[in-house]
Order: structure tokens, then sequence, then C-alpha cells
């Protein structure tokens, strides 16, 4: 188990799963905004600290993350494949939210600073946040 | 319900029996049908719309239970299914067809998209309040429309900017 990093570098990368089949585009390789959208009832959007990490550390962290689920899941939205988006922490602080660390599990975090009431905004981030994130499918 | 539907489900309406769908989802997902079977007999826009409906009917279906998006998403609800309909609907016939996606506060998304930094994005909400945020290069724009009597100028001026 790699060392627990603490400090959240503006150039860290950062993985959000996708569960949803509509919140991508394998055809198009883009991630959609709704996939950065937060819940309403906390208003804050899970992701994971990927730094250092390779392909395959990722991809088990999602496979964690989708066996915590009710019902289990695999971050496989397209059937054959299993998909996160990848974006830095840098980016959100450009748009006014912030990331914080939020364990367990490990390298879990939160991105937190939304708007509140008032979605035209939370969507604008959004689809700032979709449009510099960068899709990875696994085979 | 049309005989000729109810013989011939395909897709995401064959799905619909495998669902824990309330009447009057089930209501809406047969007007769902019939649209798309009128459309294929008749129109030659039919394969467009057809496909947006189909997209829709796969996103409500996927969205019915709290959490869907693996997270603490919210349902999809009824009421912005029927929205959602509408807003299909009423969309001008020279208009392209949105790419359909929900969110994890319960709304369905329509999204144009030229590229990534040239998109515009209409969200439907239970009460038809439309969000809508669009990113033109540089330039971005947001606001909040009703959807009432036909689509809102400002957001079909903004899905036309999005491909000029």
């Amino acid at each position: 188990m790699p060392r627990e990093v603490e400090q959240i570098d503006r150039d860290e990368p950062l993985a959000r799963f996708i569960f949803s089949r509509s919140h991508f585009s394998s055809a198009k390789k883009i991630v959609k905004a709704p996939a950065f959208i937060p819940a309403p009832d906390d208003l804050q959007t899970s992701v994971f600290r990927i730094h250092e990490l390779g392909e395959r550390q990722i991809r088990d962290i999602g496979e964690d993350v989708g066996r915590t689920q009710n019902p289990p899941r695999s971050p496989r939205a397209g059937g054959e494949i299993e998909v996160h988006a990848v974006i830095n922490v840098g980016l959100n602080v450009g748009v006014g939210l912030d990331v914080i660390p939020d364990k367990p599990p490990p390298r879990h975090a939160e991105i937190i600073g939304w708007p509140r009431d008032d979605k035209p905004q939370q969507l604008e981030i959004a689809k700032l946040l979709a449009a510099v994130a960068q899709l990875v499918l696994h085979d | 319900m049309n005989a000729t539907i109810a013989a011939q489900p395909t897709g995401v309406y064959s799905l619909i029996s495998s669902h824990s769908v309330s009447d009057q989802g089930n209501w809406l997902l047969e007007i769902l049908s019939s649209i798309r079977w009128k459309l294929a007999e008749t129109l030659s826009l039919g394969g467009p719309f057809r496909e947006a409906i189909d997209e829709l009917g796969e996103v409500y279906l996927e969205g019915l239970e709290p959490g869907w998006d693996g997270y603490g998403a919210q349902p999809v609800s009824e009421e912005v299914l029927e929205n959602a309909v509408t807003f299909l609907c009423r969309l001008p016939q020279d208009l392209p067809m949105p790419d359909v996606s929900a969110d994890a506060q319960g709304e369905i998304h329509f999204e144009w998209f030229s590229n990534p930094h040239r998109t515009l994005s209409v969200s439907i909400s239970p009460a038809g309040v439309l969000s809508y945020a669009g990113l033109f290069g540089p330039n971005r724009t947001r606001g909040l429309e009703l959807l009432a009597g036909g689509i809102p100028p400002s957001i079909v001026s903004n899905i036309r900017r999005v491909f000029e």
C-alpha cells in the first residue's frame, strides 16, 4: 500500500469513476457535464487522488468503489469497458471549487464549493470540468 | 395503447417489464414508444428524433432508483420525464437532436455538441425549470427559463450558436 499523501497539490490528477453510460461518449471520447454535477444533499463530488498510480491500480480503486455500492457495480458503464474521468485539482480551484481529502477509503477526496441553489452556475462549472476532463477507457 | 406498438417492442421498450416503473412512468414510456413508431412510419426526420426518444427512455429507466449513478443520485421522476418529452417534441424541426443524460439531482440533460469547448447543455427540473449553460470558445453563457409554450428563444438561439 503506497504511503498516504495528505497534502493536495494543485497539479494532482483526480479520477471520477463513472457508473452511468449516459455520462460519457466513447464515440466522441468525451465526459459529459452531468458526470460532475453534485448530489443535492451534500453538494460534493466524489473523486480519488491518483498521482503516481498506474492504470491497473486506478482500475482496482474503481472496482473497490463499485463493490461498496448497493447493489455492487462495476465502473463499466458501456457494458464491455470500464471508464473514469481524470481532471486536475488546479482546474477545480480555477472555477471556484476546492478539493479536500475525505478518508476512508484511502485516496478519497471530495470536490466542494459548488454554488448552492444556482443550477445554471453548477452546470457551467460542470461543463468547464468536462471540457478538459480526460476520458479513460479500460480495455 | 396502440396494438402495433405493443406487438413490436424493441430496444429499451422491451426492457420496460423488467423495471419497477409506476403506472404514470409506464404511460410516459408508452407515449415515447408511440412517438417513436409514428416517426418511423412517416417522417424522414424520424431517425435522429427516434434515437433521442430511445436515449430518453434508456436514461429514465437507468435513473429509476436512488443512487443510480453509483453515488447519491436522486431518481429521475415522472415529472422530469414528461417535461423532457415535451421539450423534445417542441424543438424546432430544423435543429439537431441532442444527446440525453441525467444528473445526480434527478434532472434530465440535453446536450448539443460541436466540440468540448463549443457546447450547450439544458437540464430540466420536475417543475419545468430549464437551466442552461453554454461554452462558446472563450465565451460562456448561462440562464434559467421556464418550459411554457414553446422552447424559449434564448435556448433556441444558443443551440444554433453551437453549430455556427
